[in-house]
């Protein structure tokens, strides 16, 4: 395979798996309620995680160890065990969210009531985390996700006054029925969207799987700086078709179809089912990483050989941890409990957990130690530590937030 | 230690925002009764537009079943909870429940017959469901202006 063709992949299952559930439901109820006017939070997650992601990778790339084994080596078991405990729950319970949003999707094309699908989902998303190799199940589901374009295709098609939305974005303001509170409630999940830590854990872990060394530190700089823009661009659109269709009705998203509906208006039933297969694509991959991310983080804490790249027998108790987590969030969404709640509070209690995640990687990326000549430059520093002041601010702000506005009632 | 306690604060910030909280005076009721009716108007035009959206061909049978459904389901909750909270022993905080219970009752009954009339896939019925169903949105939305705190 040919360095750019591996290049043009990468951006392209970059772009098509940047997206997962609670983009699309935080996109959908955010275009629906504010319009643009909170696009500026889903860029600076999105700006947040390619500064996070790309200190990862490197990390990968470096010392050929996974995030969590570094994360107990340097911060010490203690915190490297708050850590785990805190990003496996806030993981888990966007890998249910995740796992419903399938059947939701299954839901959309078929009209059987999505629960009588989740058993059948949850044996599947085990099956593939198991048996199928790593790359092929990053690539496939990546480039399916591509299908998400459907939602650009259906803005350029509704035909909207492009300087006026423009306008929402680059000079936010407040809709005059809705309150600060809520309006930075969502700031805030739309944040915690774009940064959920199991991205920063997949994509490290994934550089190990595949082998990364300091050579590949470009290629994955490219994915990440072209790659992930381009998929934030995916949850805009799906904000901004939102705003056109919904808004001017009094529509507010709550559910997985009204997210469809806009593509529908504006491109029928072709556009429907590409809008269903992305939702099916997008929601299948992020299952797969968010089960893994468990996987991962547990094994590589307490030191058991853990990875796709060995044999499933000599990883047994990486593969026990899968095992059990998809069990656990079948059984999470089994419990009845609305897909589309546990999203909304996934995303929520991911921004809570975010200091966790990202302040060890900024620690380790600076570590000359581990990172020898490849240790964040000025810019890197800088960056990371604004991201990390933002990101506390977020974290502090989530459940008083979610509280005081009823989850953004 | 500190994991439980984090535990802990999820689940206890995950009820307390989903509680319904009585409402003590009437500008409590009446706000909680406005985003009663703003829900419900998401509901019902969410319906109707996928009606509409069917009757120009471009929608498919199974997604608006799943999208009258889900309208259908959100107008009973809506409803029901809204039954749920004691209102304020007063004669407005009355005659407002009184009013938003027959307005919830007029999209509740045209979105079941929009649910019936999609599942027998008979067009005719479906247009005339949604037309109604249109009218109690317009009446939903023209009581959370008027009664909005």
């Amino acid at each position: 395979m040919s360095r750019l063709f591996a290049v043009a992949l990468g951006i392209l299952t970059a772009i098509g798996g940047f997206v997962d559930i609670g983009d699309l439901v935080a996109s959908g109820v955010v275009g629906s309620r504010f319009g643009l006017s909170l696009a500026w939070a889903t860029i600076l997650g999105i700006i947040g995680i390619c500064v996070f992601a790309e200190m990862s990778g490197r990390v990968a790339a470096v010392t050929s160890r996974g995030t969590f084994d570094l994360v107990r080596e340097r911060l010490g078991p203690r915190a490297g065990l708050l850590n785990l405990s805190a990003s496996a729950l806030v993981t888990l319970l966007t890998f249910a969210a995740e796992l419903g949003g399938i059947a939701l999707a299954i839901e959309l094309a078929t009209s059987v009531h999505y629960l009588l699908f989740v058993p059948t989902v949850g044996a599947a998303v085990w099956l593939i985390m198991w048996r199928v190799r790593f790359s092929v199940l990053e690539n496939v589901f990546g480039l399916l996700g591509l299908a998400l374009v459907v939602f650009a295709v259906a803005l350029w098609q509704l035909g909207p006054d492009w300087g006026a939305l423009l306008n929402e974005v680059v000079q936010p303001s407040l809709p005059s029925d809705e309150g600060y509170p809520v309006y930075f409630y969502y700031a805030i999940a739309l944040f915690g969207a774009a940064m959920t830590p199991y991205e920063v854990f997949f994509f490290s872990s994934g550089g190990v799987e595949e082998r990364w060394t300091p050579k590949d530190i470009l290629t994955s700089r490219i994915n990440v700086f072209v790659g992930f823009p381009l998929g934030g661009l995916l949850s805009l659109a799906i904000a901004a078709c939102a705003a056109i269709v919904l808004m001017p009705q009094g529509i507010v998203v709550d559910s997985l179809a009204q997210v469809a509906l806009p593509v529908v208006v504006a491109g029928g039933k072709l556009a429907l089912a590409a809008a269903i297969l992305g939702f099916v694509a997008a929601t299948f991959g992020a299952a797969l990483e968010t089960g893994l991310s468990i996987g991962y983080s547990a094994a590589q804490y307490f030191g058991w050989q853990w990875g796709k790249y060995v044999r499933p027998y000599k990883a047994a108790r990486f593969h026990a941890v899968v095992l059990l987590s998809t069990i656990a969030a079948v059984t999470i969404v089994l419990t009845t409990l609305d897909p589309i709640q546990v999203t909304e509070y996934s995303i929520v209690f991911s921004a809570v957990a975010l200091p966790l995640t990202y302040l060890p990687i900024l620690l380790i990326a600076n570590d000359g130690e581990y990172m020898g000549e490849h240790v964040n430059g000025r810019v890197g520093n800088a960056l990371g530590v604004t991201f990390l002041g933002i990101i506390m601010v977020a974290s502090i702000a989530a459940i008083p937030l979610m509280i005081y506005t009823k989850a953004g009632q | 230690m500190r994991a439980r306690g984090r535990v802990v604060g999820i689940l206890a910030a995950m009820l307390l925002t989903a509680c319904v909280a009585p409402a003590l005076s009437y500008e409590g009721y009446a706000q909680q009764a406005t985003m009663t009716a703003a829900d419900a108007v998401s509901a019902a035009r969410t319906a109707v537009l996928a009606t509409r959206t069917d009757e120009q061909g471009r929608m498919t049978g199974a997604a608006l079943l799943v999208l009258v459904q889900e309208s259908e389901a959100a107008l009973g909750t809506l409803g029901s909870t809204f039954d749920s909270v004691q209102p304020p022993d007063d004669g407005r905080s009355d005659a407002l429940r009184r009013e938003l219970d027959g307005l919830l009752q007029d999209a509740q009954s045209a979105v079941q017959d929009l649910r019936i009339a999609a599942r027998r896939g008979d067009d005719a019925a479906m247009s005339l469901a949604a037309a109604a169903l249109a009218t109690a949105g317009d009446a939903l939305a023209d009581f959370e202006e008027l009664h909005q705190p």
